[in-house]
């Protein structure tokens, strides 16, 4: 990963906290960080992606924390944090009080419609690109399908997903024993 | 006062349950808040999450509509410390000690192997919201179009989603 000044990444995660609208906030993360300004690689995205996933607490937020300490350290977790949430907090709170003192019905479920259709073309076209860079691994194919198969079509419990297949993937790609005598090598003469 | 830590209570347990993503802990956020505590009914429940879902951030800001209908803002800032924070803790923590280890080759192994896995979720993700939100020819025809322009960056994803929402207004139900 790249590093960022302090003011550069809360300027992005307060970007992404605003600009982040109608669900699959994760692609607006993606989209900005990787895709357009390349702070980090696809590869470098992805292992915090998962453990985002697999860690409780919601996406989002977990993504910024993981990110923000890989780009700047502990300070830069809790300003991703704040910077992504802060927005459409204030926003909310903003809405809730007017939507508390002025009963009525607001009429978002055709906005809401249309901009949930607009998501999923976005999430289509961010998991497409992420896609290339996920294929390397051995059994990536196989892995991806199986993933999908059972969380999006199955509905299995997603950390039960990630558990099995997580750790049949870690098999197929484990160290190969030469990289691992290297490794050992390396720790005894420091 | 003792509203606060039920909110917070509430929370924290719901924040801990979100494995995978929040939207999973909706239906149990209803059940605790709505049934269980009564702070909403279950109409403006609903509200407020379509409200969470239009405006920017994370939709379990949610909390923060149902902690300001319990005590106002302090009820907001409590329900979204609950949510938020602690979860945020521990993902610090795992981000902390998965940096110092990171270039060894079982944590490259992971690396590899969580790659394939993460994008098979956000398909997974992408089929679960695809399901509920392409229900006829006009979100069909959005869907399309948001596709076509963002896979030749004509114009930035939020303003795509927007403009969606706005057509999706005129047109009506």
């Amino acid at each position: 990963m790249r590093q960022i000044s302090m003011a550069r990444l809360t300027r992005m995660f307060a970007w992404i906290g605003f600009s982040s609208v109608g669900g699959g906030r994760s692609a607006y993360i993606y989209d900005m960080l990787v895709e357009r300004h390349a702070w980090l690689t696809r590869e470098e995205f992805l292992p915090g992606y998962t453990l985002s996933q697999l860690l409780p607490g919601p996406t989002i937020s977990n993504l910024s924390v993981f990110l923000g300490h890989g780009l700047r350290g502990a300070p830069g977790a809790l300003i991703g944090l704040v910077a992504v949430l802060l927005p459409g907090a204030l926003a909310i709170v903003v809405l809730a009080g007017f939507y508390f003192n002025h009963p009525v019905n607001p009429h978002v479920q055709s906005v809401l419609r249309g901009m949930g259709a607009a998501v999923v073309g976005f999430l289509c076209v961010t998991v497409g690109l992420i896609g290339k860079g996920a294929l390397r691994a051995r059994g990536a194919i196989a892995i991806l399908g199986l993933t999908f198969l059972l969380v999006g079509i199955l509905r299995v419990n997603t950390f039960l997903v990630i558990l099995v297949v997580g750790a049949a993937s870690l098999w197929l790609n484990r160290p190969s024993s030469s990289e691992e005598i290297r490794e050992t090598i390396a720790e005894i003469k420091p | 006062m003792s509203d606060l830590f039920a909110l917070a209570w509430t929370f924290l347990r719901l924040s801990f349950l979100a494995v995978g993503g929040g939207i999973g802990v909706v239906p149990e956020m209803q059940r605790q808040v709505v049934g269980i505590h009564g702070w909403l009914t279950a109409r403006q429940f609903v509200d407020g999450y379509a409200l969470s879902q239009i405006t920017p951030g994370p939709g379990m800001l949610v909390t923060a509509f149902i902690g300001y209908r319990v005590q106002g803002l302090l009820g907001a800032s409590v329900a979204m410390a609950a949510m938020f924070l602690p979860t945020s803790l521990l993902t610090w923590i795992v981000a902390h000690r998965w940096e110092r280890i990171q270039g060894r080759p079982w944590p490259q192994a992971v690396e590899r192997a969580l790659a394939p896995l993460a994008v098979g979720l956000m398909a997974a993700g992408v089929y679960t919201v695809g399901r509920s939100a392409i229900t006829d020819i006009p979100t069909v025809i959005l869907a399309l179009a948001s596709v076509i322009i963002l896979s030749r960056r004509w114009l930035p994803a939020a303003v795509v989603v927007l403009a969606a929402g706005v057509v999706s207004w005129f047109v009506g139900p």
